[in-house]
């Protein structure tokens, strides 16, 4: 059983939520996936998923993060 | 430096790419007592860095099927149940740069001593493979104490590993002071490392080498009693980093770690709570391992590869002089020789205390100037003598005439070996002094007054034999003219002195 | 007037007697007492004069010792003056040299802290960017940006998949 933890700045609709579970299921075709939905302020904008070890973050908290490491 | 270099690069922010890329992570699923247990984090490395957000930092060190043992080295009270972990990518390193001599820094680098931020230059890792066999040259040149005993008896070279091991209060870190005061206008870089130190003894070190202009040439990377025990157990890796940087520039380094008994204490603590088996006096098995990877980095390096040495010492604490425990032989076995201090002589007056019978160098005199080489042979004869007929010293009285002689000579040679730990001697006084003694010049003063014969004769040395001093200085054989003249200093000392040589009635 | 002879002879003794007596009793005792007297006069006269010899050499000694200290006491005083003088000029020229010396340690110092202050403000500079980064673009979001920024995330994310 995969633990799946989705986090946005502002609630998602149900539509938005619908693709992005679909994708997932596609890419995790074998398990059985639990989503887990919340909201975070200090990501500013968008979304962070977090799965099986594997953090996809392109809110706009962690693009601010990597320019700051950048420069 | 002008403005618009320093804002230079902030105009790279225009040509950066930001985009969304998959980081590795782990969830906090235990916290306690500086070690976090992570789950996932599937590709993290042996030793890398790994981040908790927030400037929080760790190294992975446990690397187990269903969980990560990481030990925590800062940003320690951010951490809770559930934080993500992320891979940083990088293995554990220390920025270092010419400007960190003089600081005083931790063992990640920042510096602790309250002034401005040390410039970067290059990332030195922590745990780096030693330099091959090719790479060695043998040690060849002296690295001088300025203690008599030890430059006379024990030399130490650069490039060798000289343990320093005795009781609590016997004068370990004095000869480490003495040795960093001694390399003034040597050219050598010192690093002190302080492992589990108080942090008032440290001070109080650390004034001593300002007051004595010592603090220029020397780096303190300091983990004192109240850092996590992770810190103490990478502070001798940043030394050894540090003293790394100024190899590969060629320079000879000093290096003292103070103690390692405290290391391996930090890393029994360690190693205990990530759960690894525990062995003989309930270290890890690996502890020799600690040390002997630390130990080996110190070297001399032959010409193709720049030319430069670490001479590293280190300490060790035995306790009720039991250099049979654990961590003493192994430390033992790894050094180059030892520098064996005992509390009955330190209490007896004896200051160094060392014991010159279980000390050794094993570079000897390899590394020693011809000149001290040549007054140092019969002084070690002198003091072997010496030793084996202390035990009838009680019955003087009853004693031939040769004993008796013998006696005298010992004990005033054991005397001039006395020194206090803030006076360095330099290589030409120190010959002086041991030629006077063991050519038997010093047996018709009184014990009690050598102390004052050798300031007055050396202080007579300098100002009217001036000549004969710059050549014993710089080390050379004692020819012909030399000895000549180094009689002729005694009869006129001897002359103008008299009240060192009153003749009893 | 009868004078009887016997009554002479007894007056004669009595007289004798008396005259004896007187001498032996009386007459020795008062001269040896004016004797006694008069040596005693002599000798406290000798005194008095050995006392005055003795206060004209104390006087002699006084003048001579007072002489040699007055000049003694003059001799120190030119030195001391000497002395004050060349202190005095050797201490000038020393904090001459200190002064110079302190002016080309602070001028190196200053040099050193400007340095340092350029690269902090370095630091501070980029913070200060990061805070107006994130302050403006996350008062500049409204709603429909918001849903904008998730569609485009979700986007992303599925093609990073």
């Amino acid at each position: 059983m995969l633990q799946i933890n989705i986090a946005s700045a502002i609630a998602l609709s149900d539509i938005q939520k619908k693709k992005l579970e679909a994708s997932l299921q596609k890419k995790y075709s074998k398990e059985e996936l639990a989503f887990n939905y919340q909201v975070k302020e200090e990501l500013i904008a968008g979304l962070s998923v977090s799965v099986a070890g594997r953090l996809y973050d392109t809110s706009l908290r962690a693009r601010l993060n990597q320019l700051a490491s950048k420069i | 430096m002008s403005k618009s270099d320093i804002f230079a690069n902030l105009s790279s922010i225009k040509d950066s790419d930001l985009n969304a890329q998959s980081v590795s992570i782990g969830r906090v699923i235990s916290y306690a007592d500086g070690i976090v247990f992570s789950d996932e984090l599937a590709d993290v490395q042996a030793g890398e860095l790994v981040s908790f957000g927030n400037d929080g930092y760790g190294v992975a060190l446990n690397l187990e099927k269903e969980k990560v043992g990481i030990i925590v080295l800062s940003g320690a009270r951010k951490i809770k149940a559930g934080d993500f972990v992320y891979r940083t990518g990088k293995i554990l390193s220390i920025n270092v740069s010419d400007e960190i001599v003089g600081r005083v820094i931790d063992p990640l680098g920042v510096a602790v001593d309250g002034k401005a931020a040390i410039k970067k230059d290059r990332d030195m890792y922590l745990e780096k493979i030693a330099p091959g066999v090719i790479a060695r040259e043998g040690v060849n040149q002296p690295l001088q104490t300025g203690i008599k005993a030890v430059d006379a008896l024990i030399p130490i070279g650069r490039g060798q590993r000289e343990l320093i091991i005795g009781d609590r209060n016997t004068g370990k870190s004095s000869i480490a002071l003495a040795t960093i005061l001694n390399q003034r206008d040597k050219d050598v870089i010192c690093v002190y490392v302080a492992i589990g130190q108080k942090k008032s003894t440290l001070a109080q070190f650390i004034q001593t080498l300002d007051d004595n202009g010592a603090l220029a040439y020397t780096t303190v990377v300091s983990a004192s009693a109240s850092e996590s025990a992770s810190l103490q157990f990478l502070a001798p890796y940043s030394g050894q980093a540090v003293a790394e940087y100024f190899l590969d520039k060629g320079k000879d380094v000093l290096v003292i770690f103070d103690d390692l008994s405290k290391h391996a204490q930090a890393y029994r603590e360690i190693s205990l709570l990530l759960k690894r088996p525990s062995g003989r006096e309930a270290y890890p098995g690996d502890v020799f391992y600690l040390h002997s990877r630390l130990l080996e980095r110190a070297c001399k390096l032959n010409k193709e590869n720049g030319g430069g040495s670490i001479t590293a010492l280190p300490i060790i604490e035995t306790q009720a002089n039991d250099v049979s425990a654990y961590i003493p032989t192994n430390v033992i076995s790894i050094t180059d020789g030892q520098i064996y201090l005992e509390t009955d002589l330190f209490n007896s007056g004896m200051r160094p205390a060392i014991n010159i019978g279980l000390s050794v160098s094993r570079v000897g005199s390899a590394a020693q100037l011809k000149a001290m080489k040549q007054v140092a042979g019969s002084l070690k004869l002198d003091l072997a003598q010496f030793r084996e007929l202390e035990a009838f010293a009680q019955f003087s009285s009853d004693l031939d005439a040769a004993t008796k002689k013998q006696l005298d000579r010992g004990k005033r040679v054991s005397e001039i070996l006395k020194q206090p730990w803030d006076l360095q001697m330099s290589v030409a006084e120190q010959v002086l002094m041991i030629y006077a003694a063991v050519n038997g010049y010093l047996d018709v003063v009184e014990v009690t007054d050598l102390s004052s014969w050798e300031t007055e004769y050396l202080a007579f040395a300098r100002n009217n034999f001036a000549n004969l001093f710059k050549t014993l200085q710089t080390g050379v054989k004692i020819e012909g003219p030399q000895e000549e003249d180094l009689k002729k200093l005694i009869k006129e000392f001897e002359k103008t002195h008299p009240r060192f040589y009153k003749k009893e009635a | 007037m009868d004078i009887q002879f016997p009554q002479i002879i007894f007056q004669m003794i009595n007289f004798g007697l008396v005259l004896f007596f007187l001498t032996r009793l009386v007459y020795k005792p008062v001269l040896k007492l004016l004797e006694d007297r008069k040596k005693k006069v002599a000798e406290a006269a000798k005194a008095a004069e050995q006392v005055l010899q003795e206060k004209e050499e104390i006087e002699k000694l006084k003048e001579s010792t007072l002489l040699k200290a007055n000049q003694k006491a003059k001799k120190i005083e030119d030195e001391i003056r000497k002395e004050a003088k060349n202190d005095a000029k050797l201490l000038l020229e020393r904090s001459k040299e200190e002064i110079s010396a302190k002016e080309a340690k602070f001028s190196s110092e200053l040099a050193k802290l400007k340095k340092e202050e350029l690269k902090s403000m370095e630091a501070e500079v980029k913070k200060a960017a990061l805070v107006i980064a994130e302050k403006v673009l996350g008062s500049s979001i409204d709603g429909k940006k918001h849903q904008k920024l998730i569609d485009d995330s979700i986007n992303e994310i599925i093609e990073s998949l």
